[in-house]
């Protein structure tokens, strides 16, 4: 019986914890979705500049990001959570690593991509720690690394391996791959696909586009600032994902702990019952000896 | 009429479909914009957006960016925005003071990261534009 009171107290308080870490999980959520949420109307007009320039941008593009001879380095960007209890959601990621192909390095973001890379021997490049309150500067030094290494030859592409986040209760694995930019166009459409784009609301104009200062000025910065906001959009994904994940998860095990302090009482319950009953008896059989 | 619309990375910051005529500062100077105009893709600095609108004008001071006009469709996008209306200038001073004091701060160490930096002067740069326009309106 005293066993089963200590069990009952053990259930009882780690109960206390997942409830608690599941309201904080949840008030993160739903800060990071809005935050996912409120950036696509930029990551959209973006591509939609990057659409009008296009056909003057094409030839830059290639020239800073095309397909070179080394294609088949895969440099690839994982982007994973610091700490655990978020469900299936890393070891998807580790899933879809297992089953990669060719000759790949990695830079890690977040500890648990860290360590399953390092672990299972795999080459990890670098690891980067991103806060859950992502901004825009923290993303900048991972692109620069990875483009550096792409500039410098010892890669031949530069994808990103994220959990997509596609509503509370389901987050993918998404592989993308933003470097070379060998196909924009189809790039840009997958794009406005996932963010649901209004494609039919879109201005045309027949007239000739003029481009001030010029359009040197605009397509210097452009390509760069491109692929980091891409990147930066995909981290917050990743941390929508995370949250929405632990969430569930914390959740789910809130519920466990409630059934399970319900069974556990009951059969606490039956066994003081069994226990009075058999000193009701033995009171009984000894005052009835006595009583001969 | 112009459909007008200023998007950051936050979110859509003001839009409006009932806009009569637009101010914007670009790189080579201001661009007035009005029903019919060319189409246009342009660098915007860190200034003051002046739009006309339902025969009220309104102003907002934006971070440098870029703006697209295509068949009265004017899209703003840039990173910061802030009606002038919104603006707290003893605010701004402040966060402008520490935004100078930090920059300060990091070129004076060897090991600046040359993205903070832009950062901070990105904060300095918008502040500055949202104490001129607000300046101008008193």
């Amino acid at each position: 019986m005293r066993e089963i009171r200590s069990r009952i107290k053990a259930v009882k308080s780690t109960g206390q914890i997942t409830r608690a870490m599941q309201l904080v999980a949840a008030s993160k959520m739903k800060k990071a979705q809005m935050r996912a949420a409120s950036g696509r109307e930029y990551t959209l007009l973006l591509m939609d500049l990057i659409d009008i320039l296009d056909p003057h941008l094409t030839a830059k593009f290639k020239e800073l990001f095309g397909v070179r001879k080394t294609q088949n380095r895969r440099l690839i960007i994982v982007f994973s959570t610091d700490k655990g209890l978020c469900g299936v959601l890393n070891a998807n990621l580790f899933k879809r690593i297992s089953a990669l192909e060719g000759d790949c390095e990695f830079i890690a973001v977040g500890a648990k991509a860290a360590r399953f890379i390092s672990a299972t021997g795999r080459k990890l490049l670098a690891q980067f720690k991103i806060s859950d309150n992502i901004s825009f500067s923290e993303i900048r030094p991972i692109v620069e690394l990875a483009l550096s290494e792409y500039r410098e030859n010892r890669v031949g592409t530069i994808e990103v391996l994220y959990p997509a986040f596609i509503n509370t209760i389901k987050q993918e694995p998404e592989l993308v791959k933003i470097v070379p930019i060998d196909d924009l166009d189809n790039f840009i459409d997958r794009m406005r696909v996932k963010y649901k784009a209004d494609l039919a609301d879109r201005k045309t104009d027949a007239r000739e586009i003029q481009f001030e200062p010029s359009l040197g000025e605009l397509m210097y910065e452009l390509p760069l600032y491109y692929i980091k906001n891409i990147v930066y959009h995909m981290a917050l994904d990743a941390k929508a994902s995370e949250q929405s994940a632990r969430m569930v998860a914390m959740k789910g095990a809130s519920d466990n702990a409630e059934s399970l302090m319900a069974a556990l009482t009951l059969e606490y319950n039956k066994a003081r019952q069994t226990a009075i009953t058999t000193e009701i008896t033995e009171i009984a059989a000894a005052s009835a000896i006595s009583q001969k | 009429m112009l459909y007008l619309e200023i998007v950051t990375p936050e979110g859509i910051a003001w839009k409006s479909s009932e806009v009569e005529s637009v101010a914007l500062p670009t790189r080579s100077g201001e661009i007035q914009i009005l029903k019919g105009h060319i189409p246009i893709v342009t660098i915007i600095e860190a200034g003051e957006i002046r739009v006309v609108c339902n025969g009220k004008q309104e102003s907002l001071a934006v971070d440098k960016g870029y703006a697209r006009c295509v068949s009265d469709t004017i899209s703003v996008l840039t990173e910061a925005a802030i009606e002038v209306e919104d603006i707290d200038l003893e605010s701004v001073e402040k966060a402008k003071a520490r935004a100078v004091a930090s920059l300060e701060k990091y070129k004076a160490l060897r090991e600046s990261d040359p993205e903070e930096i832009e950062r901070l002067e990105s904060t300095i740069r918008f502040a500055i534009a949202q104490q001129l326009s607000k300046n101008r309106k008193r």
